[in-house]
């Protein structure tokens, strides 16, 4: 049994290494945890501003469902524009070795990667927008008030986004990791204050 | 041991898995103690390769099993030694 796991893990490395996808699925990884972290700090920054008409749960039903709804696109999106790509790599080299290349390492590379791009793609705004929303589930439980829980979370999410940029940073091998998670601070802090003009202007 | 000694063949792959990946992978097949694989011609997405495998009752079958699963095609078996190596 632990050998069959072992021979599977050491089959997926290899899938992914002879697509060479450990880029793309690192690029996924941060581009689509990003992507949760700023629709969770939009719809919390939005939120704020009605804390008194809301309860709890209410926020976390509100956060989670957008987080579901991205997950589900991410696993539809990345899945059919990955296979779309290999397919069409996998067609060029039939043509050059003038045979099919069903049932060989391609097409099992292929599976493979694409099918690992449709869960990191998925789960990465989930995964990231759940931890950022914690305070919000502490909330639920009674631990904090709502509207501390929700300021926490955004601070959250800041600090998370500031995190996947110093990642990004670190994994290109960039000595300048920390402007990278700047830059990334930036995108939302700008979300941030468009989002309270527009929650001010409602008030 | 008798059997398949020595295979000799034209095989036309792609530019990945390299001859390095293609070599360790022959090097498994049952039989095979050696693998040496000689470039012939490069072209768009593709090498011209000869593979020479020499071993003791080479599993044929699992060699050109494992062409047809790292995407090769062979085109040809250009030599086979039996029996006793020649010296």
């Amino acid at each position: 049994m632990k050998g069959k796991i072992k021979n599977s893990i050491d089959r997926f490395w290899k899938h992914i290494e002879f697509f060479e996808a450990k880029p793309i699925l690192r690029r996924y990884i941060a581009m689509n945890g990003f992507d949760g972290l700023m629709t969770v700090l939009g719809i919390l920054t939005g939120l704020f501003h009605l804390t008194d008409k809301l309860s709890p749960t209410s926020v976390v039903l509100i956060v989670y469902g957008s987080l579901i709804s991205i997950a589900l696109s991410g696993v539809w999106g990345a899945y059919i524009v990955e296979k779309a790509e290999r397919d069409k790599e996998i067609e060029k080299m039939e043509r050059s070795l003038l045979r099919s290349l069903r049932g060989t390492l391609f097409k099992e590379a292929e599976e493979t990667v694409c099918l690992a791009a449709a869960l990191v793609d998925s789960l990465s705004p989930v995964f990231f927008g759940m931890l950022a929303t914690i305070p919000i589930v502490l909330s639920m439980a009674g631990v904090i008030n709502l509207r501390t829980a929700i300021t926490a979370s955004i601070l959250l999410c800041f600090a998370l986004m500031y995190a996947i940029g110093t990642f990004l940073g670190v994994e290109m091998g960039k000595e300048e990791a920390i402007l990278y998670g700047l830059k990334m601070l930036c995108a939302g802090a700008a979300s941030f204050i468009l989002i309270n003009l527009l929650g001010i202007g409602v008030e | 041991m008798g059997g398949i000694r020595k295979l000799v063949l034209d095989v036309l792959k792609p530019e990945d898995p390299t001859i390095i990946d293609l070599s360790l992978s022959l090097l498994e097949v049952k039989g095979v103690k050696t693998v040496k694989i000689n470039l012939i011609e490069i072209d768009k997405n593709v090498e011209n390769v000869k593979v020479i495998v020499i071993g003791d009752d080479i599993d044929c079958n699992g060699v050109f099993e494992v062409l047809d699963e790292l995407g090769c095609a062979l085109h040809s078996i250009d030599e086979v030694v039996a029996g006793e190596l020649e010296e």
